[in-house]
Parts: structure tokens; sequence; C-alpha cells
């Protein structure tokens, strides 16, 4: 049994109620009608679930969901694929230049997306990739972010383990995925979290290197509510309650391993 | 050797017609017309390409009218390009000084170019780049006086204030400290400002497009009336259009300024009827008038070139612009879309009386400012409202400094 503490606690369900707010303000104004927005009171009045049916009238949604969660699975898949085997290279092996490639690794994250669309436009076109999945996955299979979180987290690692492995014969490979892996997997899941939520939100990309609605992805469908001189605020909310959906089963489908991650975060080997 | 040459040529002659009777020609058209406009402007390319067989017209949406310009950007760089795009009409001096638009003068000798109002004649050439026409006018709107019915008979205001002196006058009325201000003023619609400017005989920008005239009596004068009525409590400042809108469905401001547009998504969120009326002026009425334009980009196919002009011809006809207002509340380019009674179903006037205030206010409207540094320099101008509206600071020294660092961004714009 833990010992009350009022001040603590009162404080977390302050800053819950904080950042739940939003949230819960988006699932209310879903289920209103237009009128009782900015006149009514905050808890409906009456249920207008036709706004879910509305917005998903919008646009295709369907086949954005489809494409949505094959294009944020196969990022995410592919960058912790990449990031592992990255930062086990950066983290243990030893060749020349190594650090050297590490900075230059890390530097990539300091350059904004929007100098990247130009180029990154330019080399999908010249592989034939415009309106493909490939051009809305290859360019981001590969984080810099993944690789950075990954290598602390082997750094970490008692490099005895390692050796004890090696001396009873195993390859680095083994020792990769029988060793590092299974260990770091909290902080693994932790990043791939931000990369599905990152291929999840993505808008301009898609925009760019799609035209046709059987490549197009939820926040396509999301940009097609937004009007700039006013919109219809109910089914702009039932629709990015409904995108939102899968971010959160994710979330909470990873959210044990991540708070792991976060504990661990704050100890050393 | 010769029967080769001759055969060859056969086959030439053989195919060509083949080939142009293969199918239609495809142009792609890149819009940035969300939900129900997306919708209406789909429903209108649909009857384009019902009508013949040449022509086979995709319309693509590509985000809003920034990102649409990204994704044009990106493509132009890979070499690549949409044969139509709508721009917004700050955007098209850019591209046409980059050489990336078709000049479009045969629509001067177009029979019928008179036919279009003034101001989008005006709109469509370009005084600064070589008076050429570079784009073609397609949804464009004017703003309008919104105001709450019931307030205003509460209030005991018979007619809308025609002048900024009457609007001032109204706003006072109206105003009910800690309840209901009387006017909303929204710091992100520059072109409320300069209509107002210019109401006031005033000019925004210079002819040739490189010097910023807010320091003159006139402009002066204008942002006086605004500066006045927030420092008397009976005008509320706004960030975006968004929060006025709220705040005037909950019934907590009496007034505002927005587009001829809004009325559709305003109408839905209100309980009060709402009422709509021209733009008051200071000394002579004035209206600005912004949107987005259609410009077909250079060094496409001689085919879709031909395809597309198509495609804007047809679109260009008082029929199809009777429809397409009709069905987004956008103003229609040609006069004879209002003027001739056989379109009026088309118009339905009756389901928009925004529509019908903003084809009133066309014979004074004029067309926004569009020198290529202007995009930058409405930055600016946003700035200088919230030093002077939300900081209560001196509008000739905020004016002042504002006009020197626009001048700055325009002659390097200019330069190019």
């Amino acid at each position: 049994m833990r010992k009350a503490r009022p001040v603590q606690d009162t404080l977390v369900l302050l800053v819950t109620a904080v950042f739940a707010a939003p949230l819960v303000w988006m699932v209310l104004t879903a289920v209103k009608s237009q009128a009782d927005v900015y006149m009514g009171p905050l808890w409906p009045r009456s249920v207008h679930l036709e706004n879910f049916r509305l917005a998903w009238e919008t646009a295709p949604f369907g086949r954005y969901f489809l494409n949505s969660l094959v294009v944020a699975s196969v990022t995410t898949a592919s960058v912790l694929l990449t990031s592992i085997l990255a930062a086990y290279a950066f983290a243990r092996l030893r060749f020349a230049g190594r650090d050297w490639l590490f900075l230059l690794a890390l530097g990539t994250l300091m350059v904004p997306g929007e100098v990247l669309l130009v180029p990154n436009f330019v080399t999908v076109k010249r592989l034939g990739w415009l309106d493909t999945y490939a051009a809305l996955v290859v360019p981001f299979a590969a984080s810099a972010f993944g690789i950075f979180v990954l290598r602390q987290t082997f750094r970490k690692l008692p490099v005895e383990l390692e050796e004890a492995m090696f001396v009873d014969g195993a390859s680095p490979w083994t020792v990769l995925w029988r060793l590092y892996v299974p260990v770091t997997l909290t902080s693994a899941a932790a990043a791939a979290i931000f990369v599905f939520l990152g291929a999840w939100n993505a808008l301009v990309w898609p925009l760019v290197v799609t035209g046709s609605t059987a490549m197009r992805t939820v926040q396509v469908g999301l940009a097609s509510l937004i009007y700039d001189q006013g919109y219809n605020l109910p089914v702009l909310m039932a629709a990015a309650t409904l995108v939102a959906l899968p971010v959160l089963l994710v979330y909470f489908a990873f959210q044990r391993l991540v708070v792991e991650a976060a504990l661990q975060s704050g100890l050393k080997s | 050797m010769k029967r080769i040459v001759l055969l060859v040529a056969a086959v030439f002659a053989a195919t060509m017609p083949a080939a142009s009777a293969a199918g239609p020609v495809d142009i792609t058209f890149l819009h940035a017309m969300p939900g129900p406009l997306g919708q209406a402007l789909k429903q209108i390319v649909d009857g384009f390409n019902a009508t013949q067989q040449e022509v086979r017209v995709r319309a693509e949406f590509a985000g809003n009218y920034d990102q649409l310009l990204q994704k044009t950007m990106a493509q132009l760089a890979a070499g690549q390009r949409p044969d139509l795009a709508q721009l917004e009409v700050s955007l098209v001096p850019r591209l046409a000084a980059g050489g990336h638009l078709l000049p479009l003068n045969p629509l001067l000798n177009m029979g019928n170019w008179q036919d279009f109002w003034p101001v989008f004649r005006r709109q469509a050439t370009l005084a600064s780049i070589g008076g050429t026409v570079w784009s073609i006018p397609f949804n464009n709107s004017d703003p309008v006086l919104y105001y709450n019915r019931s307030m205003f008979d509460e209030a005991r205001i018979a007619t809308p204030p025609a002048t900024w002196d009457a609007l001032l006058e109204a706003a006072r009325g109206l105003t009910q400290p800690g309840r209901v201000t009387g006017l909303g003023l929204i710091l992100s619609d520059i072109w409320i400002l300069e209509g107002t400017i210019w109401s006031a005989g005033g000019e925004v920008l210079s002819d040739d497009g490189q010097h910023l005239l807010l320091d003159s009596p006139e402009a002066l004068r204008a942002v006086d009336y605004w500066a006045r009525a927030v420092r008397e409590g009976t005008a509320r400042v706004y960030p975006d259009i968004q929060s006025w809108q709220a705040d005037f469905a909950a019934g907590r401001v009496a007034m505002g300024f927005g587009s001829i547009v809004s009325w559709r998504f305003l109408q839905p969120q209100i309980r009060f009827p709402l009422s709509v009326a021209r733009m008051p002026y200071i000394s002579r009425p004035a209206v600005p008038v912004g949107g987005a334009n259609l410009a077909i980009f250079k060094d496409i196919a001689a085919d879709q070139r031909q395809a597309t002009w198509q495609f804007v011809e047809w679109l260009t006809e008082p029929a199809q612009q009777a429809r397409w207002a009709g069905l987004t509340g956008y103003l229609p380019v040609r006069r004879s879309a209002t003027t001739n009674p056989q379109y009026a179903p088309l118009l339905n006037l009756p389901a928009t009386p925004s529509l019908k205030v903003g084809i009133d206010q066309l014979p004074f409207a004029r067309p926004r400012p569009t020198a290529p540094g202007y995009v930058q320099v409405q930055v600016e101008m946003r700035n200088m409202l919230e030093q002077i509206l939300l900081q209560g600071a001196d509008p000739r020294g905020v004016v002042r400094q504002t006009v020197e660092r626009a001048n700055r961004i325009l002659a390097e714009e200019a330069t190019r």
C-alpha cells in the first residue's frame, strides 16, 4: 500500500485533465449539432451520430485508412529494422570513421522536412515511384532518431555480456538478435510509437507524391474537411475522432512498454 | 531504299490519325477546393467531361493553396508539371515572373472579354509583369458585413451602416460592456484593411508594386478608424476568422467582416437571424476582390495545351459561371451570368443572400495588390495591426516603420 500524497496526486490529475481536455472536447463536439457547438452546453443535448456518416462520406476514408495503416506499419517496421542494425554498428562495431558517420546521421535530424521535399520528390520521380506505396514508405524507412535512441540503449548494456556470448562462439548477428534486441525492446517500442505517429500524421508529402484516391492517406481526407472561411465543426471533429482512434489503439498497445522505457531511461547500468 | 521510306511514311500516315482517335486527351487540374466546394468542382468538371469526347479533365485535390504551391514547385523542379492549377492570386506574379506560366493573351481577343467584370479583367492582367494575362479569374469573392439581426433590432438600428462613421455609431449602440462587443476585427484579414484604405481615397501599393503607401494621410485615416473603435471598447480584435465566427455564433460580438463564401459555413452554426450588408466605406465605396485564379503551365505538350484551353474557355461561359456561383457562393466572373435572366435558376441567389450583396459590390471592386513581395508584406501589415490595436502603439510611428521594412522587401523581391 503506497502512502497518500495529496499534492502530487492533485498535480497529476490536473496535468492529465489539461492533456485530456482537447480529446474530450473533440469527442463531445463530434456528436453535437452545428448550432450547439458555440451556443449549447458542453454536454451534448442530443446525440448526432450522423456526423460520423457525413465525415466518412466526405472523402473515400475506407481506402485512406487502409493506405495509412499499410504505410505507417511498413514504415515503422522498416525503421526498426534499419535502426537496430545501424545502432548496433555505431554502438559496438569498430570501424574507421564510425563516430563521424554517427554524427553525420545525427546531423540529418537538423534538416527540416521542407528542405527535403523537392530533392526527395525528384529522386522518387526518377525511380518511377510517383503515386505508389514505395514513394510513401521508402524515403522514411531509416531514421536518425531511431538510430540514436537504440544506440544509446545498446551502449548501456555491459560489454561483458556480449563478450561472454562471443566466447561461447556466437556471431555478432546472433548477439544482436538474441541479446541486444530482447533487452532493449522497451526503447524500440517508444521509437516505434513516434515513427508510427509521424507516418500516420504526414500530410504534405502524401499530397505531393500521390495524385490518385487509391494512394492517398487519412490526413488528406481530414484536410478536405478544412476550409479557411469556416467549416462544419462537428463533422470535422467526427473525422478527427476516427483518424485519432488507430493512433490511440497503437499507443495503448505499446503503453506498458513505453512507461517501462521512460522509467528505465533514468537508470544507469 | 525509296520503298522503305515510302513504307515508313505510309505507316506513319496510317498511325497518326489512329493515335488521335485512340481516345481523349487527358489533362490534370490541381485544385485546392475541400469538402463541399470540392464536390461542386467535381460536378462542374464531370459536366465538361460529359459534354464532349476530345478532352478528359482529371481534377486532383492538392490540399490548401500553400500545399498546392509546394506540390507544383516540387513538380517543376523534377521537370513535371500539372496542365492547369488553381493558384491563390498573390502567388501568380511569382510563378509568372519565374517563367513557369503560359501567357494567356488570346483571352483578350476573345469576343466576350468585355463581358468579364472590369475587376476581373484587371486581376487577370498583371501590369507589373508585361501587362500580360497570366491567369483566368476562377473562384473569387469579396468581403461583406455580417451582423446579428436580433441585436440590431434590440438596439433599434433599422438599417445596416453604410459608412465607417455609421459603423462605429452602430458598434457603440450594440456594445454591452462585459457581454457584447459591437464589432469584430480580424488581424489576419488584411484585405479588409486594403478595402478600408481604398474607401478613404488611399492606396496600398504603388502602381509599380515597389512601395507600400500606408503612410499617406488617407491611409492613416483608415487605420485611425480601426484604432479608435478598439480604443473605445466597441470593437474587439480576433487573431483569425474561426475565433471571430465562434464569438459571433455565441452572441458575444454583433458584427464582423467576412468573405461572401462564409455565409454557408456561418449560417448553420447560429440560432439568430443572420443578415448581410455591403462593406462600409469612409468617403467612397470600394471593396477588394480576392481568391484564386487558374493558370496554365508553360512547356506542356501542344495537345494538352489545346485541351486545357478548351476546358478553360468552356469554364468561363456564363452558364458555367452561374452554375459555379450557385453551387459555391463564389462570384461569377462574367457580367451576363448575373444580368441574363436565363441563368437566374443556376445562380439561385435566394439560397445565398451574401452572393447577391457580393455581386452588387462588383462595380466598385478592385483586385487585391499582387506584387511578388506582397505575400511577405502582409505579414508586416499584420504585425503593424497587432501593435496598433492590441498594444495601443501610436499608429504614425508604427506605420512609418512598417512602410520602411515593406519597401525593402518589395525592392528585394522585384530585383530577384
